[in-house]
């Protein structure tokens, strides 16, 4: 194996774990722990890693310690909108609220047609308008000076009168007793209206928002209503929400297709 | 006749495993009655049952016999002879009558099994040596042990889930007979049609408790069906909808004997295709046929519309077919092996190197399948000989995820398995569909049948006899079908 293609996986093992030794290296590469230490000083010229006792440090990983949380909250919310499209079906009628796992969806969205889709979030509006036979249907109101979403008594009076099949919400926190809660009150109140004209609703909630409370709550989980959350969720929590006769899906990503077609 | 229970087991409890146990079991026999026990698979019937035998001890309760010494006779599923010897000494082991020196009077048992079958209108010879009979003939000369002898109890652990209709009836007329002695009788089955042909009272017994016990003229066959199948929690399984593609897998009027007969079916892309059945219905062995691992005796079997013969499980795997079978730390898990190994065995091709296996590679998959589908610890060196079920369920998983197969076959995967590994393996499955692959799920849990599967088909004695769209299923709709009803 060349110089750059070893200096290629070592950059993305980094990017992905932050950190790496040497032994992993080796394994990895099928190469002497020498000509590692050797391709490590060379990246470490670059300013791409630090060098540490047996191993290095992605040195963005030292300068902005906040950063790592941040992409890898990124990475899951990726993760949560691709399966949350999975519960999406061609002619369905869909409620998109803004929210950070609901815009992961958006981009994976492309393939389903026919749809319908209603949201209150420009970016994701403008985002769906480039696709074909979709018909996008932006809610009016007040637009809000923290993200690009407009709430507000005209958001919930324009809410009134739709109905959809799936509404998606991102949540913020997911109590011990199935309380549902976001952080910001507008949103609150707009998810409650939203809720009655629904069939069926659908959270989005990290793995980190298990039994935690945001600010403003909107209500509990019902029989019947589904969760999509990431691969951390703890096994206690898996089961009490079975038990509670919710649906739940993880981001199980893992097979990579049938061999034959 | 006084009405004191023979047998009476108050609040009777014990642990079976980490996820099942039988609890605060209370139940009656009566002299002369047929306590009819109903309920569906790996509901603690057989525990139950060997607890009442003295087989086990219970952890806790009570147990109140009549008298002091209780005589109780346990007929075990498969019935339990001695090969070697004839029919007519089989039938009087426990209680050989002697002649006046104390040797066994043979003379007298072989005449006494003679009339007795010729009343019975079994057709056996008292001399044939058991090695040459068959399963049935074995369950009925079982069976006729219950009358050369005054029991207290007989106990039937499901007698005629492998009988033909003549046989049973000939079972039948033995029950009616050790009724008529005044013995008191404990008959299993999840047959409904057998519950009113000889039951006197009932109890349902599901997931480890008794749900209740009436008389048996006192209620009607759909509350029976409702008792045995309870509030059902159908909305908790992530379902998803999805269209479905083109045929992956057709099976055309395949045979398979002695059990499986002209069944017919088609697996579509990214169908997840239920078979659910009673024990012994040939499910499993259905599994078997597909994977290569039984033979067939006639009927085709196509894959994207091409006919395959399957002579050993490497075919099947050719073809795109994987099983993750039933039992699985007998039949999946290779012992003392550590678990990158147990992952990677069936797809070692993919980690060839010029040198050798990338280890490096392996290392990194087997950490990725480990995170994904949640196996703990899933260390690349654990030994999974040492995981719990569901853990080893999914390392079975793993292996065949790894090998990219186009057709799962999974075979009763939940069972024994604890709640967490269940959602694990149900979003795994969905992963698989939701990437075009195709699935068969086969299990014995209605629930989870219904929950997951597109379209579910009910196999009862090696035939299909209901191919039911899961809109249209409901747990009574399938238990008709399963128990015939």
């Amino acid at each position: 194996m060349f110089a750059l293609e070893r200096h290629r996986v070592i950059r993305n093992y980094l990017l992905e774990h932050k950190q790496v030794d040497v032994r992993t290296l080796t394994e990895l590469l099928s190469v002497s722990e020498v000509t590692i230490r050797r391709d490590l000083e060379k990246l470490e010229e670059d300013h791409f890693l630090v060098r540490t006792h047996g191993g290095a440090l992605l040195f963005e990983a030292i300068r902005e310690p906040q950063t790592i949380g941040i992409s890898n909250n990124a990475l899951e919310a990726i993760d949560i909108g691709r399966t949350a499209v999975r519960l999406i079906q061609p002619g369905d009628t869909i409620l998109i609220l803004s929210g950070n796992h609901c815009m992961a969806m958006v981009q994976a969205i492309q393939s389903i047609t026919p749809l319908v889709v209603l949201t209150n979030d420009l970016s994701i509006a403008m985002e769906l308008g480039n696709h074909k036979n979709k018909q996008i249907v932006l809610l009016g109101g007040d637009l809000s000076s923290k993200e690009s979403a407009v709430y507000g008594a005209l958001t919930l009076d324009d809410m009134k009168r739709f109905h959809v099949s799936k509404m998606f919400v991102t949540i913020d926190g997911f109590s011990e007793h199935f309380e549902l809660s976001v952080s910001s009150q507008e949103k609150a109140l707009l998810i409650r209206e939203a809720r009655n004209n629904a069939e069926e609703l659908i959270i989005l909630c990290s793995a980190d928002n298990f039994n935690r409370h945001a600010f403003y709550s909107f209500g509990t989980a019902k029989s019947g209503d589904t969760i999509i959350t990431d691969r951390k969720i703890s096994d206690s929590l898996k089961q009490q929400l079975f038990e509670a006769n919710l649906r739940l899906f993880t981001t199980v990503d893992i097979y990579e297709g049938p061999k034959h077609g | 006749m006084d009405n004191q229970p023979v047998i009476k087991l108050e609040q009777v409890c014990q642990k079976i495993s980490e996820e099942f146990s039988l609890s605060n079991i209370c139940l009656e026999l009566h002299p002369g009655k047929v306590h009819v026990l109903i309920g569906e698979n790996g509901s603690g019937k057989t525990c139950l049952l060997q607890i009442i035998a003295g087989l086990t001890t219970a952890d806790s309760g009570e147990i109140h016999y009549k008298h002091n010494k209780i005589n109780t006779l346990y007929l075990p599923q498969e019935p339990q002879v001695f090969e070697n010897l004839s029919v007519a000494e089989n039938v009087f082991f426990s209680s050989y009558p002697r002649s006046w020196n104390g040797s066994i009077n043979f003379l007298k048992i072989s005449k006494t099994t003679s009339t007795l079958f010729k009343e019975l209108g079994i057709d056996l010879e008292p001399q044939t040596l058991v090695r040459q009979l068959g399963y049935a003939q074995r369950q009925l000369l079982s069976a006729a042990k219950a009358l050369v002898f005054n029991w207290d109890v007989v106990i039937f652990d499901e007698p005629s889930a492998a009988l033909g209709e003549p046989e049973r009836k000939i079972l039948f007329a033995i029950i009616q007979k050790v009724k008529e002695k005044g013995t008191s009788v404990l008959y299993v089955t999840h047959r409904l049609d057998e519950l009113f042909k000889i039951g006197d009272e009932v109890s349902v017994i599901r997931q480890g408790s008794i749900l209740g016990t009436k008389s048996v003229a006192a209620i009607d066959k759909r509350s029976i069906v409702r008792l045995m199948t309870g509030k059902s929690l159908i909305e908790r399984y992530p379902r998803f909808e999805r269209p479905l593609g083109k045929p992956v897998l057709e099976v055309e009027h395949l045979s398979s004997f002695p059990i499986l007969n002209d069944i017919s079916f088609s697996l579509y892309k990214t169908e997840i295709l239920g078979i659910t059945g009673l024990m012994g219905s040939g499910r499993t062995k259905l599994a078997h046929c597909l994977f290569g691992e039984e033979p067939i005796s006639s009927g085709k079997i196509k894959v994207y519309g091409k006919e395959i013969s399957l002579h050993s499980p490497i075919d099947a795997l050719k073809n795109g077919i994987a099983l993750i079978p039933e039992d699985r730390s007998v039949n999946s898990i290779l012992h003392y092996q550590n678990l990158l190994l147990n992952i990677t065995i069936a797809s070692l091709e993919r980690f060839k190197g010029f040198t050798g296996l990338q280890t490096g590679r392996m290392f990194h998959t087997v950490r990725k399948y480990s995170d994904h589908i949640g196996i703990r610890t899933g260390n690349v060196n654990d030994y999974p000989d040492s995981y719990s079920g569901g853990n080893q369920q999914k390392v079975a998983l793993a292996r065949w995820l790894a090998y990219r197969a186009d057709i799962y076959i999974f075979d009763e995967p939940s069972r024994g398995i604890d709640v967490s590994s269940k959602i694990d393996l149900y979003n795994a499955i969905n992963d698989i569909v939701a990437k075009n692959g195709s699935v068969i799920l086969i299990s014995s849990d209605i629930e989870e049948i219904i929950g997951m599967c597109d379209r579910i088909l009910v196999l009862t004695a090696g035939t299909i006899v209901a191919n039911i769209h899961h809109k249209e299923a409901t747990p009574e709709r399938i238990l008709k079908y399963a128990t015939r009803g």
